[in-house]
């Protein structure tokens, strides 16, 4: 398992290193989650979504996100999706203080590491394929709002494919604003 | 005309000022429920409200609020599990707050407590709900509410009905 999530942490870094070339930008990700379909996997009945948007590139970013459990049971189970996203719409950020495209959408894919597997356990357990298909704001701007995300899970440990819901998401920007290119 | 009729349009006429300003409203919201009292049941889904802001105010600003929750339990079930109505009151009116960050404009902060009558259709049962809405941000139009846990009492028992949380909840104000 650990070896894995190595493995995984050098891809990513890999994919990532085009953070070099100006486009960088980093924000805090807040909004809500629900896990449908795969309810005997998966009880949850709210979820808080949380984690970090990162920038690569003027039309790619790549997604943490962590999916915490809110009702039953508070806190008591948690996800964490990885994602790598591309606009469709235009630039996400234009790499200078001109805020550039305000409306946009998302699409990417990535995989869902969680216990949400048919042996219970801790694991590489669904592949995702996103589509946002409204996003207002930017990095640029400092705020961006995603809303109505839907993300298909396929999970690997039986075959079922379950749908990931996400009504709103906000995204709070702390590097890559228009205040670091003034 | 008799002296108490013109005395009572006087009076309503009195009463209805506070519609000329921008003051009825309709609210989207995602919240999630617990019952505790009684065979347990989780419901998740969509809630819709309506909301009447008569004046303004920067200390305790009242608002009626009437809310339907629609959503489906744990065994995918549809289920109302609420009808809640009752008063709204913003506890403070703000410029000076550190969440400006959220939003797009210059917004105000407003925390909330809520007071409601709560009707679980289901188990025909009634329950005295409160509210809290630390997270609440006020534009003329609009109030976004955040993270609102809300706690629901069996008066008659002495005991917790239910609990729940509105993940978020953004109200938009219509009439002038």
């Amino acid at each position: 398992m650990h070896k894995k999530l190595l493995l995984l942490g050098i891809i990513v870094l890999m994919i990532a290193s085009p953070l070099f070339a100006g486009y960088f930008d980093l924000g805090i990700t807040l909004g809500t989650n629900a896990h449908l379909y795969e309810k005997e996997l998966d009880s949850s009945r709210m979820k808080l979504a949380w984690g970090l948007s990162s920038g690569l590139t003027d039309v790619w970013e790549f997604d943490v996100q962590v999916d915490t459990r809110i009702m039953p049971s508070p806190f008591s189970s948690s996800s964490v999706s990885l994602l790598m996203q591309r606009t469709l719409l235009g630039q996400r950020s234009t790499g200078s203080a001109i805020a550039g495209v305000g409306v946009n959408t998302l699409m990417g894919a990535g995989i869902m590491i969680s216990p949400y597997r048919e042996e219970g356990t801790l694991g590489v357990s669904h592949v995702l394929l996103s589509l946002t298909p409204v996003t207002i704001g930017s990095p640029v701007m400092g705020k961006r709002e995603r809303m109505l995300s839907l993300t298909l899970a396929y999970n690997l440990s039986n075959g079922q494919i379950g749908l990931l819901f996400d009504l709103i998401k906000y995204d709070f920007y702390v590097v890559g604003t228009y205040k670091d290119y003034l | 005309m008799k002296k108490s009729t013109i005395l009572c349009m006087l009076l309503l006429f009195l009463l209805s000022t506070p519609l000329l300003s921008r003051s009825l409203g309709y609210g989207l919201g995602y919240y999630g429920e617990e019952i505790m009292d009684g065979p347990e049941r989780v419901s998740s889904g969509v809630e819709v409200s309506l909301a009447y802001q008569p004046w303004l105010l920067e200390y305790g600003n009242p608002s009626l609020v009437g809310k339907v929750a629609f959503g489906t339990d744990q065994d995918k079930e549809w289920v109302i599990p609420y009808l809640q109505a009752g008063l709204n009151i913003d506890l403070v009116r703000t410029m000076n707050h550190p969440f400006n960050v959220i939003a797009h404009n210059v917004i105000a902060y407003t925390p909330a407590i809520g007071l409601f009558y709560q009707m679980d259709p289901m188990r025909e049962s009634s329950s005295f709900t409160v509210e809290m809405s630390p997270l609440k941000l006020s534009q003329k139009d609009f109030w976004y509410e955040f993270f609102s846990p809300f706690i629901s009492f069996n008066l008659d028992e002495g005991v917790v009905d239910s609990w729940g949380i509105t993940l978020v909840r953004y109200t938009y104000f219509v009439t002038k």
